[in-house]
């Protein structure tokens, strides 16, 4: 909280105080002195001064005066405190940081951002011990540096991996733990905010927030998501490519060329059109095949695809998009002895084909002969031990030699399965347990690995050394298909199958069965099958470059999906923001901290206060004025005991009417329906030309012609549907039987249904016990029923008009008396007001008796 | 106060409130007049002259003639009244003029002042010992200087109380006031001197060395220094004199200091008092007129309850 915001609070407490002080000088003032001479001769030895006394208070008051006096206490320290730390700057460490995120090079160049920099460190320094870093690197500069600050980003550039300013803050924080602000240059990206609760850390330090000025707010633009080759059914590379583009904007037509290139050397360029409602635009690209191929070999090599659009695009990063030029599925290496010249004898044949069907390209070697200068490492190794062979010949141990980079992207997967003539499992174990502490070397054999001649032993030493069962029941690992373990450190994980893996043609495992089973494995294990939207091919995409600072290849990631969809986060997200102004720093929102804010104890206390003031001040007022004239005691509690009078509630029943030629005067109606039931008509009528919503409030609603409903909009008339489902009644005059509302009102309304009134419905009975209703020529009274209740009522003839006495009315209605129609109307209200009330069988024997 | 006013109290007070300066006396000569009572020791065979002999009576005065008839030791005592030179001192000082307007506004009474009650209480003395056949003499004492108030006669002394009473005791101008030197005054020969104060200021010293025949003081208190149930605890209350002295009446209530202070002055002024002289009597303005006359009446003549001083509340 910042001086800005508790400036106020301030004042309002030093008023209070003032207010308090005004009071009791008051209160003082009261006290009247008087002279008694006969105090020169009395021998008192009193101390002049009031002794210290307990004098029992009045309760509330000092309950009032306590509570007012505590929350005004704490809350005073509270709001000073910001103030005693005092926000000049003076003396207190700060910290910059500049968030170099890719979504900040919409609108502002890195050399403009080096400008603005500058002058927020030349405007912030003398008053405070300066440090800054970017994100970048995680580089502290301090002193010298600060004098290049501009020179420093301009030169860094913006990256293009995303930042994370809570997981930035955190590891900048653990190098420098002794800050009292830190200011964050940044945009208002959501990306980069969602996970920076600063809060949290403003107990401990002042946060603000640097925008960036001259940025605009919103932004149209244009990014590639995806590229990634075009899923086959076979092994072989199509050199098709599917290239998603998207955009953040609308409306605009954009025209563009996509370009794909390697080593800038430009494979093919085409053209697309985004249309104006278009969101995502998706690209087939083909790619000339020999050339991919021929690039095949060098797995370093990406594929840079870029998107250019004819007009200006509003952030650039991002329209260069890397993948990896891995047009082959996933390899995997057997390492295998041959045994057999038919397939159908050597099982590994099947295993290498089953991997083949889930898109592996497979490579088989019969023993690992060379460790020197080896292949790069395939995504998995299966090798199978057979009797006999030497640790070296099967062991995998080249795994351990995989780049940072690549234990990054992915984890290698080795299966090591045991020969079907195995005779010990010595070796195996060996093997498992070399890899399992790489990159540590293991020499010679381990003491657990040594007479291991049962499948038994083997997986109880497997569980000992901390690998997990796969397959089988929880907690049996006997019945285990493998055992798998993780090493973190390599990016490994070891798959230790217990059985062998023959497919037969009678046995447990069947040729169908094998390549579902390795499926299922390779999913359990981690790695998606290769033919499916496949992790692996997309280059990495770095959401948070406080977290790759090492990864080599962080300079080239691609944008993030949140930098570039630019979702700006709620100011209320963001801390309070600084700004560089003609009177220097200025810190805004101080106040934000709703936690923090005391105002509305303030308030709650300044107004307890006020009625305890108001309390003492009536109160005491009264008393005077009682004790002064007694004979007032007795007009005062008469008046009380007017005033608490009980009031008559009103209970009165308002006439809405929409589409009236004119306001009717109700006088005559009011005093029939007054005087025969417990009901008021309002003399206020409503009548308005169109549906107003406050209507919605009423329960009923008459209406003068269906046409009016007709002509409605669907929106209203959803609404008034609703309405009448919440137990709105509308009464609809004039009605000359067309069908098209009725059936609009039954579209709306699906489950009620129109019927003519009967003669023994509650409208009948509700009040006066009706023998029919006025007929307008061949139109009778229809009900639409809907939940057991009549919601609305159609009416022939302008009948409310009728009942009103309004002059040209009630043409239709000239056989039947005045009298007859109020009876209706009182009936209508009665229903409108209480349904069908009058259908409870408690009322039966009433309503025979009279009908009788 | 309860029954204050229904029942006549010394703040109504008039000169023509009668009273016997000589005591009720079923025989008086028309010889002589005169509120002085002489006893002439002389035995005498009037009835109404007799009594019955107490230890210490003079045994000349015995009838040993009726005693011989009916043991009875019976004294024929042979009383006369004389002219008497009455003094009466009047204490004005500013402490007698209270309670002040202010005050009874404050506390909603109607009370007088000790002044108009001392004043009252003098004329009504000097008045009575006037019409009795007395030299009466009438002295204001202000501030150390003595000032008399010639009255020659009942009917002048009525005449000035009719005009002091007009102008609610406050205005002493229209007053025939003569200076007197103290030391005069000291030296002048009286058979009564009564001295009207409140007291606030000490007794006199001369008043105190001065031996004469009847020399008494009429204690004169306001009511609401008599009872200070009146008093409010949020106020404050002060005196200047001596030293400026000032408490919140909480503070006095408190355990009655107040009340306890006040009673145990009053005690100690009568003791100084009595002392030296045998009459001693303290009133206030809600004292009872009647009682006050019957006091002067029956107490003020016979010694023996003179002796302890009187309290008319």
């Amino acid at each position: 909280m910042g001086n800005l915001g508790s400036g106020p609070m301030m004042m309002a407490t030093l008023l209070t105080a003032a207010l308090g002080l005004v009071i009791w000088f008051i209160v003082r003032r009261q006290k009247e002195r008087y002279w008694l001479p006969i105090l020169r001769v009395i021998p008192l030895e009193l101390t002049v001064l009031p002794k210290f006394r307990w004098i029992p208070p009045p309760l509330w008051p000092l309950l009032c005066f306590f509570v007012a006096a505590t929350a005004l206490g704490i809350y005073s320290f509270r709001l000073a405190e910001p103030l005693m730390k005092s926000d000049d700057l003076d003396l207190r460490r700060t910290h910059v940081l500049f968030d170099m995120s890719p979504s900040h090079a919409l609108g502002v160049t890195a050399s403009t951002y080096g400008g603005e920099a500058q002058k927020l460190i030349d405007a912030m320094e003398g008053k405070a011990r300066l440090s800054f870093s970017t994100t970048n690197d995680p580089t502290v500069y301090v002193d010298a540096d600060l004098k290049r600050v501009g020179s420093i980003i301009q030169t860094q550039g913006f990256h293009r991996a995303g930042v994370k300013l809570g997981a930035t803050a955190e590891s900048l924080l653990r190098k420098l733990s002794d800050i009292d602000q830190l200011i964050v240059v940044s945009d208002s990206d959501l990306s980069s905010w969602e996970d920076f609760n600063w809060r949290y850390l403003e107990k401990k330090m002042q946060i603000s927030w640097y925008p960036l000025p001259g940025r605009p707010q919103t932004m149209d633009n244009l990014f590639i998501d995806e590229a990634k080759p075009k899923a086959t059914g076979s092994a072989a590379p199509s050199g098709l490519w599917h290239v998603t583009l998207r955009r953040t904007g609308e409306g605009k037509v954009i025209q563009g060329r996509l370009t794909a290139e390697i080593d800038g050397q430009v494979l093919i360029q085409q053209n697309f059109q985004f249309e104006a409602n278009m969101k995502s635009l998706e690209l087939e690209i083909n790619l000339a095949l020999a050339e991919l191929q021929k690039k095949q070999k060098d797995k370093s090599t990406s594929l840079v695809w870029t998107v250019t659009p004819a007009g200006p695009d509003d952030l650039l990063p991002d329209n260069e998009f890397r993948t990896w030029l891995q047009l082959q599925n996933e390899d995997a290496l057997i390492i295998s002895k041959p045994r057999g010249e038919m397939f159908l004898e050597d099982s590994i044949f099947h295993l290498k084909t089953s991997l083949e069907v889930l898109g592996y390209q497979t490579q088989r070697i019969d023993q690992i002969r060379n460790t020197g200068s080896h292949w790069t490492t395939p995504s998995l190794v299966v090798s199978e031990v057979g009797p006999a062979s030497p640790v070296q010949a099967f062991c995998p141990t080249f795994v351990s030699e995989r780049s940072i980079l690549e234990r990054s992207r992915s984890d290698a997967l080795v299966w090591l399965l045991p020969g079907e003539d195995l005779s010990s499992y010595d070796d195996i174990c060996t093997c498992f347990a070399a890899l399992a502490q790489a990159p540590q070397p293991l020499s010679g054999k381990p003491a657990y690995c040594e007479n291991l001649e049962h499948r038994d032993q083997y997986v109880g030493v497997l569980q000992s050394i901390g690998a997990l069962q796969l397959g089988g029941e929880v907690d049996s690992p006997l019945g285990a298909l493998a055992m798998t373990l993780r090493n973190k450190e390599l990016g490994l994980r070891l798959v230790g199958f217990t059985i062998p893996l023959n497919p037969l043609r009678a046995g447990q495992i069947s040729y169908g069965q094998l390549p579902l089973m390795l499926r299922a494995v390779l999913q359990a294990t981690g790695k998606k099958y290769a033919a499916g939207a496949d992790k692996q091919l997309s280059w990495p995409r770095i959401e948070d470059i406080s977290l790759a600072y090492e990864v080599p290849d962080v300079k080239v990631s691609n944008v993030p999906l949140g930098e570039s969809l630019g979702r700006k986060a709620v100011p209320d997200q963001l801390p309070p923001q600084m700004t560089l102004g003609t009177k220097g720093l200025v810190r805004e929102k101080a106040a934000s901290g709703t936690e923090n804010d005391a105002r509305p104890w303030i308030y709650l206390c300044l107004v307890i206060l006020m009625i305890a003031v108001w309390l003492e001040i009536i109160g005491s007022g009264l008393r005077r004025l009682l004790q002064k004239y007694p004979w007032a005691v007795r007009w005062f509690v008469l008046l009380v005991m007017v005033s608490a009078w009980p009031q008559p509630v009103d209970a009165g029943v308002q006439l809405n009417l929409l589409g009236y030629p004119s306001i009717p005067r109700p006088s005559a109606l009011r005093k029939d329906v007054a005087g025969r039931t417990s009901i008021e008509l309002d003399e206020q009528i409503i009548n308005t030309p169109s549906l107003q919503r406050d209507m919605y409030q009423q329960p009923w609603l008459w209406v003068n012609r269906p046409q009016l409903l007709e002509s409605m909009n669907k929106t209203d008339f959803g609404e008034l549907t609703g309405w009448m489902q919440r137990g709105g009644f509308l009464v609809v005059e004039n009605h000359n039987g067309s069908q098209a509302f009725k059936q609009a009102v039954l579209e709306a309304i699906p489950k009620g249904a129109w019927k003519p009134i009967p003669p023994d419905h509650e409208l009948m009975r509700s009040f006066h016990l009706l023998a029919s209703l006025p007929q307008c020529g061949n139109q009778v009274w229809e009900g639409f029923h809907f939940d057991q209740r009549i919601a609305m009522v159609l009416v022939p003839g302008d009948f409310l008009r009728f009942t009103l006495d309004e002059p040209g009315s009630g043409a239709c209605f000239g056989k039947y008396t005045r009298e007859q129609a109020v009876r209706v109307f009182i009936n209508l209200m009665m229903v409108a007001l209480a349904t069908d009330y009058k259908k409870d069988q408690i009322h039966l024997p009433e309503i025979l008796k009279r009908l009788r | 106060m309860p029954g204050h006013a229904s029942v006549p109290h010394l703040g109504q007070l008039t000169p023509y409130h009668v009273f016997d300066p000589s005591g009720s006396q079923p025989v008086r000569t028309m010889r002589f007049h005169g509120s002085q009572r002489l006893n002439l020791m002389r035995p005498t065979r009037m009835p109404a002259s007799s009594r019955r002999y107490t230890l210490g009576d003079p045994v000349q005065l015995i009838d040993w003639r009726a005693y011989a008839r009916t043991e009875q030791l019976v004294i024929r005592e042979h009383f006369d009244e004389a002219s008497c030179r009455v003094r009466i001192i009047i204490e004005d000082s500013p402490t007698m003029n209270w309670p002040d307007a202010r005050l009874l506004k404050a506390i909603g009474r109607q009370l007088c002042t000790k002044r108009e009650l001392s004043w009252r209480l003098g004329l009504h003395l000097c008045y009575q010992y006037l019409k009795a056949g007395d030299h009466v003499k009438l002295y204001r004492l202000q501030d150390n200087q003595l000032h008399q108030v010639s009255a020659r006669s009942s009917t002048e002394l009525a005449i000035h109380f009719e005009q002091l009473q007009k102008d609610a005791f406050q205005n002493f101008d229209k007053l025939p006031l003569e200076p007197r030197s103290v030391s005069a005054v000291h030296a002048e020969r009286s058979d009564v001197l009564i001295w009207i104060s409140d007291g606030l200021n000490g007794i006199p010293q001369w008043l105190l060395d001065k031996r004469g025949p009847l020399t008494s003081w009429i204690h004169a208190l306001s009511s609401l220094e008599s009872d200070v149930a009146w008093m409010r605890s949020d106020d404050s209350y002060f005196e200047e004199a001596p030293v400026h002295r000032e408490y919140l009446g909480d503070i006095l209530l408190e355990k009655q200091h107040l009340q306890k202070g006040i009673a145990q002055w009053m005690e100690s002024m009568a003791e100084q008092w009595l002392k030296v002289h045998r009459h001693y009597l303290q009133v206030h303005d809600a004292s009872s007129i009647q009682r006050y006359l019957f006091h002067l009446e029956q107490s003020w003549h016979t010694a023996k309850a003179a002796l302890k001083g009187e309290r008319i509340g």
